[in-house]
């Protein structure tokens, strides 16, 4: 009985070690296959006009051309002024464009946007939120 | 029954959400923000509710002073209703409202404004300044009512006081090149200009007048109406040198 007791305590001890190893493994697999599908991780690019220099971070970036970068998660446009988020972006590093169709949040002083997406053009200057928006004002 | 309790619920809950110093503004098809020029452009079905007012277009075009919070001008296009706290229903085309001097510009045809107990109306355009009380309105057969009074005339300017939260007309001026009209509950009025004056209680008629009193047609080139005693008094010029008085019967 005892001996059959230790069998089993040491096929489980195996069993679970082989699981974590293998588990381990996989997440580094993943690790590497993003980072080999990234062409860029953390990304940092500038857009500015004459009165601001807009700051553009992300934590994952694609090139799809020379100048076109896609950005994925935490894409943050943030300047003196506004700060705006969302979750993917594409960016015209030449054009100094971007454009998104996913959930957009802007920030201002007093000020909050929440829309479907949005258009950065005339390097900052005009900035535009897509889709049902809503705009709230605090004064 | 239940259910129109929660759906009650909601929509106050909904409306105490919006804090008393907030704007909430919701567009089906976006905003763009002009940050060199100052403005906010807001495409269809626009709804702007804060303290002071609502409004809904389809375009609006809302100008910001200093930073992208402080809204000064509104200019709104397509279906406008403005609608503030202190009773103004505005209705028209196009309407450009001045937050900071309280002004509205209604133009376009079917424009209206309805202050209380004034009324407004016309197809070219009207502008009330709520501060000031100053108002004008532009265009054939504009019309102003203002309880028992109905005026009507291609020019309108005035001015009114609010006395005791009624909105009284102090100052008038209408001109038509064809004829206005003013119009009390005993006396008709028809002429070329007309000034009033609620101070010195006196309407003054000029040109191609014609009064209307019970059964008397009063017909001369220059009228002064008593509004308190509600006397007459039609003198003509040198030129044409007549007065009429039409009697009329009942019968």
């Amino acid at each position: 009985m005892l001996i059959f007791i230790l069998f089993l305590f040491v096929f489980s001890c195996i069993f679970i070690l082989n699981k974590n190893m293998s588990s381990n493994s996989n997440t580094k697999l993943e690790n590497l296959e993003n980072k080999m599908d990234n062409d860029i991780l953390n990304p940092i690019f500038t857009l500015s006009n004459k009165k601001e220099i807009i700051k553009v971070t992300a934590k994952e970036g694609n090139f799809i051309s020379k100048n076109l970068i896609l950005l994925k998660k935490n894409v943050l446009f943030n300047s003196d002024k506004f700060s705006i988020s969302s979750s993917e972006v594409l960016f015209d590093n030449k054009n100094q464009t971007a454009k998104s169709t996913t959930k957009t949040e802007f920030f201002s002083k007093n000020t909050k946007i929440t829309s479907q997406g949005f258009i950065i053009t005339d390097n900052g200057n005009k900035l535009e939120f897509k889709g049902k928006t809503k705009l709230l004002l605090d004064k | 029954m239940k259910i129109f309790y929660i759906i009650i619920i909601l929509i106050s809950n909904n409306l105490l959400a919006l804090d008393a110093n907030q704007t909430e503004i919701t567009t089906d098809e976006g905003i763009e923000i002009f940050q060199e020029e100052k403005y906010y452009l807001l495409k269809k079905n626009v709804k702007i509710i804060s303290k002071n007012f609502s409004l809904s277009a389809d375009i609006v075009k809302a100008y910001f002073d200093k930073d992208l919070y402080d809204i000064i001008r509104i200019e709104s296009l397509k279906n406008v209703t403005l609608t503030s706290k202190k009773g103004i229903i505005a209705q028209g085309q196009k309407i450009f409202f001045s937050i900071k001097d309280e002004n509205i510009l209604i133009e376009g045809i079917k424009s209206s404004l309805i202050n209380k107990e004034m009324q407004m109306f016309s197809n070219l355009s009207i502008e009330i300044n709520n501060r000031t009380g100053k108002f004008k309105l532009r265009g054939e057969d504009s019309k102003l009512i203002n309880n028992d009074l109905k005026i009507s005339g291609s020019i309108i300017d005035g001015f009114f006081i609010d006395n005791n939260n009624v909105n009284e007309i102090t100052t008038l001026y209408i001109e038509d090149q064809s004829e206005i009209n003013i119009k009390t509950s005993k006396i008709n009025m028809f002429a070329k200009k007309s000034n009033y004056s609620k101070k010195n209680n006196l309407i003054e008629l000029f040109e191609n007048v014609k009064i209307i009193k019970s059964n008397e047609i009063i017909v001369g080139d220059y009228a002064k109406i008593n509004t308190l005693n509600e006397s007459i008094k039609v003198t003509s010029d040198k030129t044409s040198n007549k007065v009429k008085i039409l009697l009329t019967s009942d019968e």
